[in-house]
């Protein structure tokens, strides 16, 4: 049946018939259906291209089935699916039908075996995502979500542009891995990387994910950036480039992440963060790297997803997610700290979770490249993740000082979804052998080492000894009610400063000039007013003596030159 | 804000110190570990013993003083944005869940 029918359409036809159906459990099944029935079919497809048209000359491969792309299409539809049990209270329209077209585009795409579907994939993502913010429904989620709009088809519109070069070099429209040795290559590489948040170009990444609903944030932080990375993975594997861009993107979004102040925003640095490990791994290129870009991509969807969910269940029930609004939750709200908790500990590569099995692959890659400076890179990003992620969500959220806060347990569905979440990511750090099985290559790894465990265990604890030692020193960056200056920054204010004073300066002069314009123009009908109007020396009438005066003179003048 | 009640800021005090000593007494076995096993590693650095320990207790300090010194360059007021970002606004209501647990 998918040879015909590829799971994106469950996704896609879903989403069209989901506002015939009734709100409630009805439509919430029906929901959950979609994901277990694309997943299905993704589990038993059948390797190789299928699903192929043409179109305008050209054969559009809808199913390109291997182990990469069958590897993110389960991550994806998995993701799909908790993300639809947490937002099972959710009663809007609007965002249930963009979730299935999102969901269904980043299944799509990665499935996509040429450029031209994967366009139309990827911008599907685009558009399909932005009513997850705009469903907020404020002033400021109308804006975030143009500015996140505009970056996102801009993406889209500058992949376009590399496809159509990358087409008239090589006359094929077939996605496959490429070198960085032509302009189009390098298109492609810009707008992957606008959607994999590289380094200055990241920042739709924090201004637009803290500005969804809350269910919003979850199902956002899991398909696009994921979806760049898959498609990294495809085309870029290798690339040395990617080692610089992928270390630094892991070590400065740490920073930030630091001293925000909002939670899901410091979980979306912490995201970027995250990220960059990936980034490095496709630069590696080597089997083990990509595996560990895989995996790392897998168990970064679900330990931040859980984390999103943990603070959004906490600003459901609060209404805020602000460190310096929160505080002393873990009374009121004990099955939400331990699910957060778990993804704490698998963010912060603690042994038997998730992070911990995947993240090594990635930094055995770099020691097996002999890559120490990337890994040095690595190794510091992971210990402030201990930190930003793990120690400061935990802490600030649920510990530290108490607020007076006595908010009810987070709604069943929620903490299912989160203990679903939860699980995922204990077993894939508990079973490693097993999920080493699904991912696009077949290497040999052993993650549990009593030299890996030993030393991960002493990164991590040395962290928290120096967390307590430092927090009560003015050392310590505690976070206050501000907001993150970033390269937004540039485009929301510098860029509109200055566009302002060119518009002042452009327009000073143009009033100027048609002033002196003006003058001219009057000047000129006054003087003509002056010679040639009523009273002017022009209109006079003349005497008839005078005009017989000047016959005479003319004549005489006329005589006297017939003689000379 | 709420004020805390000195018992209240006592217990926490002692929470906090508890917290410290459980996690220094960790520090210490995972930090005498080492001498206990021959590391696998990929670089030199590796095979320095408490290399990974002490990893993490710089890198932290590290953070902790480049946050410090970038935060009063990198932060603003929270509405100095508004109203295009809504760190300024109040999250909608009515798209919360706010109930405070039984008493």
């Amino acid at each position: 049946m998918f040879e015909f029918f590829p799971p994106a359409f469950c996704f896609l036809s879903a989403a069209l018939l989901l506002p015939f159906i009734p709100q409630g459990i009805l439509r919430g099944l029906f929901s959950l259906t979609v994901p277990v029935l694309a997943g299905w079919g993704i589990w038993t497809a059948t390797q190789g291209a299928s699903a192929q048209t043409d179109f305008m000359g050209y054969t559009l491969t809808l199913m390109r089935v291997d182990g990469l792309s069958t590897f993110f299409g389960l991550a994806f539809s998995l993701a799909a699916f908790v993300c639809l049990i947490y937002a099972w209270h959710i009663r809007d329209t609007v965002q249930q039908v963009s979730t299935l077209l999102y969901a269904g585009s980043a299944v799509g795409a990665v499935f996509a075996g040429d450029l031209i579907t994967l366009f139309v994939y990827w911008e599907g993502t685009a558009i399909a995502s932005v009513f997850l913010i705009w469903a907020r429904r404020t002033q400021g989620a109308y804006f975030t979500g143009l500015r996140y709009l505009v970056v996102q088809i801009g993406s889209g519109v500058i992949l376009l542009a590399g496809i159509v070069l990358h087409v008239n070099t090589t006359g094929s429209i077939a996605f496959d891995s490429m070198t960085l040795e032509s302009a189009a290559s390098w298109t492609i590489l810009l707008a992957f990387g606008i959607k994999a948040a590289f380094p200055f170009v990241h920042n739709w990444l924090e201004d637009s994910y803290p500005a969804a609903t809350i269910t919003g944030t979850v199902i956002l932080s899991a398909f696009t950036t994921k979806l760049a990375i898959y498609a990294l993975a495809r085309g870029f594997a290798g690339t040395e480039e990617l080692l610089l861009i992928g270390a630094a993107m892991a070590v400065v979004p740490s920073l930030y992440a630091v001293f925000e102040n909002d939670l899901r925003r410091t979980l979306a640095y912490a995201l970027n963060a995250q990220l960059g490990f990936m980034v490095v791994g496709i630069g590696i290129g080597t089997e083990l790297a990509v595996n560990g870009a895989a995996a790392h991509a897998f168990a970064s969807i679900f330990y931040k997803g859980l984390l999103f969910m943990g603070v959004g269940a906490v600003l459901y029930r609060t209404g805020t997610s602000k460190v310096t609004e929160l505080g002393g939750l873990a009374k009121s709200m004990p099955w939400t700290m331990a699910f957060t908790l778990v993804g704490a500990a698998s963010i912060s590569a603690l042994p038997l979770f998730s992070g911990f099995t995947t993240k090594s692959l990635i930094l055995s890659a770099a020691g097996n490249a002999q890559m120490l400076w990337v890994w040095m890179a690595l190794l510091f990003a992971s210990a402030c993740a201990v930190y930003h992620s793990g120690i400061k969500i935990i802490y600030f959220t649920f510990f530290g000082e108490d607020r007076g806060l006595t908010p009810k347990q987070a709604p069943f569905n929620m903490k299912l979804a989160m203990g679903i979440t939860a699980v995922i990511c204990i077993a894939v750090g508990v079973l490693p052998d097993q999920f080493y099985g699904l991912l696009p290559y077949d290497v040999g790894y052993h993650a549990y080492s009593v030299s890996h465990v030993v030393t991960q265990l002493q990164l991590v604890v040395f962290v928290v000894l120096a967390f307590l030692l430092l927090k009560n020193t003015p050392l310590f960056p505690a976070p206050r009610a501000t907001v993150s200056l970033d390269t937004d920054w540039l485009y929301r204010k510098v860029i509109p400063y200055l566009l302002g004073h060119i518009a002042r300066f452009v327009e000073h002069i143009w009033i100027r000039w048609k002033h002196d314009a003006n003058l001219i123009v009057s000047n000129a009908i006054n003087a003509s007013y002056r010679t040639h109007g009523p009273q002017g020396p022009v209109a006079r009438t003349w005497p008839t003596g005078s005009m017989v005066l000047w016959v005479a003179a003319l004549l005489g003048i006329t005589l006297l030159l017939t003689y000379i | 804000m709420t004020h805390q009640s000195p018992s209240q800021k006592g217990r926490s005090q002692s929470g906090s110190n508890r917290s410290l000593w459980i996690t220094l007494g960790l520090a210490v076995l995972l930090g005498m570990s080492s001498f206990l096993y021959e590391p696998h590693g990929y670089f030199e650095v590796e095979h320095i013993k408490g290399f990974y320990a002490l990893f993490g207790f710089v890198a932290l300090c590290v953070l902790f003083i480049a946050a410090k010194v970038a935060s009063p360059l990198l932060t603003r007021h929270e509405d100095y944005y508004a109203p295009k970002d809504t760190l300024s606004e109040e999250f909608p209501e009515n798209q919360l869940g706010r109930e405070n647990k039984d008493v």
